[in-house]
């Protein structure tokens, strides 16, 4: 081929007169193998072009022979050798580690593990900061979704309950008075709750349509009703199937006569919640105020009667600010007590 | 691939790296002995800093006394070394210029004069690393500046090929790349330099000419 001049490249390449190409670089050069360079040499013999081109090489090459560095210092090898006197001595090959060595990218630093302890200690160090930075982030976010969605069910089954009102002449959901004890109440199935079946009435009668609406996501342990059995029970079969606490009614309450921000429902009530561990024939105050569905202590949401769900940080969220978690003046309770007046709400499970 | 001879009285370079693998110190320091000299030529071309190559040097060296268990020995030692000094040239390059924070293409300096050159230059400029002689130096350094305005990758294959005549086959086993490649790159290298230095040659002319 001949020399060509393509802004300033020119390939070094030259036809012998069979046709082939031969690299006169390299055979100046003398980097070719032995095959190649017999090759270029009688192209370069038979060929006046090739030899024009080598000579073209050799001129082109020829300024580099003026390079010249100087040698090094005489100390050199001895500043090498007492470098490497005391380095780390070799480390057995792994599968993992030889490719790498091999092309001199790193070089390990002991001869014992492969790991050092510095290192172990700052990966160890930088985990940790992961999982302090991140797990927090993490479990905050996810428990605050789990807070929104437990607030849809409340606002969901406010609805439930508005509809309920209007077709029962405005009496909010009601089976009859609940009956004493309504903490451990020992029924047909055992002990039972006994304060959900005015809830359950939303549910059984297809107000609310999805039993999952009575399970907080906050609550690990707690699965919805099974929806076949919605039809064939009068209430919720176990206590799994129902998250929240619900206004312990002695009659019927009024949707229109009531004030609106009676509270109807609220998530578990902290007095009578497994767990807290306060629980068994007889419940003492709860060491907490709130709910401990989301973050112990932290709050709770509520399901007002005119059906507004909010997210309260205190229990003192009935009317006159009543705590909707214990009774006036009661510090334990066997499932008898009642409220003593109209504003002393009181939410059980 | 053939063992590597050895003899009793030279031993192979295999040979030594395999004695230096089982603790024989003195095998360590004669490869040090006969790798220094042409390993300082390399890197000298290749780095143009003095402080530059011999800690580049002493890297390349402590390199191979830490993994030399992990050598092939199906590889010669040859390439292998200038492997690790190739590598260590280019992470010196790299964390060296970054740290400086300029870019080496710009003016020297704001009262830079036209031929005190750009950054990348001057840093490359070590007296002690060229020749005495006036006129040689002169020559020197004319060759050194257009080398040194090459890509990284030419420049390398253009050391290993001319100045330590590497057959392409170990030149492609140092760099890591196809022999393909290696030859492109070269030929590409050497149309690069020619034209570069026939262009610093006629402004080096025409500039004495008006200084006459």
């Amino acid at each position: 081929m001949r020399r060509s001049d393509n802004g300033g490249y020119r390939t070094r390449m030259t036809d012998s007169p069979h046709n082939a190409k031969h690299d006169l670089i390299g055979y100046h050069l003398r980097l070719l193998d032995a095959n190649e360079a017999a090759d270029a040499a009688a192209a370069v013999q038979s060929s006046a072009d090739a030899q024009t081109e080598l000579a073209d090489v050799q001129r082109d090459l020829a300024p580099l022979s003026q390079w010249t560095v100087a040698a090094p210092g005489d100390d050199l090898i001895d500043r090498i050798l007492a470098r490497t006197a005391h380095a780390p001595r070799l480390i057995p090959a792994t599968k993992n580690t030889q490719p790498a060595l091999a092309r001199g990218e790193s070089a390990p630093r002991s001869d014992g593990p492969m790991v050092s302890l510095r290192e172990l200690a700052g990966l160890a160090a930088a985990i940790a900061l992961f999982v302090g930075v991140f797990t927090p982030a993490y479990s905050n976010s996810r428990a605050h979704a789990q807070r929104v969605a437990c607030l849809d069910n409340f606002r969901t089954l406010g609805a439930a309950n508005a509809a309920y009102a209007s077709a029962f002449g405005g009496v909010l959901p009601y089976a009859g008075a609940t009956p004493a004890p309504w903490l451990n109440h020992v029924g047909p199935a055992g002990v039972q709750p006994v304060n959900t079946r005015h809830v359950f009435l939303t549910l059984r009668l297809g107000f609310a349509r999805e039993p999952k609406l009575f399970v907080c996501p906050g609550r690990s342990g707690d699965r919805p009703m099974p929806d076949e059995a919605v039809s064939q029970r009068d209430d919720f079969s176990r206590p799994e199937h129902y998250s929240y606490s619900a206004l312990l009614q002695e009659q019927a309450v009024h949707s229109e006569r009531c004030s609106p921000v009676l509270p109807l429902m609220a998530d578990c009530n902290p007095m009578f919640d497994p767990r807290c561990g306060n629980c068994g024939t007889g419940c003492r105050a709860a060491p907490v105020e709130n709910s401990t569905s989301h973050g112990f202590g932290a709050g709770q949401n509520v399901l007002r009667a005119d059906g507004a769900g909010v997210w309260a940080t205190t229990a003192r969220v009935g009317p006159d600010r009543d705590d909707i978690y214990r009774l006036a003046d009661v510090l334990e309770y066997t499932g008898y007590e009642r409220p003593t007046s109209n504003t002393d709400t009181f939410l059980v499970p | 691939m053939t063992a590597p001879r050895t003899n009793r009285e030279r031993p192979s370079d295999e040979e030594l790296l395999r004695r230096h693998v089982q603790g024989d110190r003195p095998a360590f320091e004669e490869l040090v002995r006969r790798y220094t000299d042409e390993l300082h030529r390399f890197l000298a071309r290749f780095l143009g800093q003095r402080a530059w190559v011999e800690d580049a040097i002493q890297e390349t060296f402590l390199q191979v006394h830490v993994s030399a268990a992990t050598f092939d020995a199906t590889r010669r030692v040859k390439p292998w070394l200038f492997t690790i000094a190739a590598n260590k040239a280019r992470d010196l390059l790299r964390t060296r210029t970054r740290r400086r924070e300029v870019s080496l293409d710009q003016p020297a300096g704001p009262e830079a004069s036209d031929d005190s050159g750009c950054v990348i230059e001057q840093l490359a400029v070590d007296e002690s690393l060229v020749s005495e002689d006036l006129a040689e130096r002169e020559e020197s350094e004319r060759v050194r500046r257009v080398v040194m305005s090459l890509p990284e990758h030419y420049r390398e294959v253009l050391i290993l090929g001319y100045f330590h005549q590497f057959p392409y086959r170990d030149i492609a086993e140092i760099l890591s790349v196809p022999i393909g490649t290696v030859k492109s790159r070269l030929h590409a290298a050497v149309a690069h330099f020619a034209t570069a230095y026939k262009r610093m040659t006629a402004a080096s002319a025409s500039s004495r000419n008006a200084a006459i």
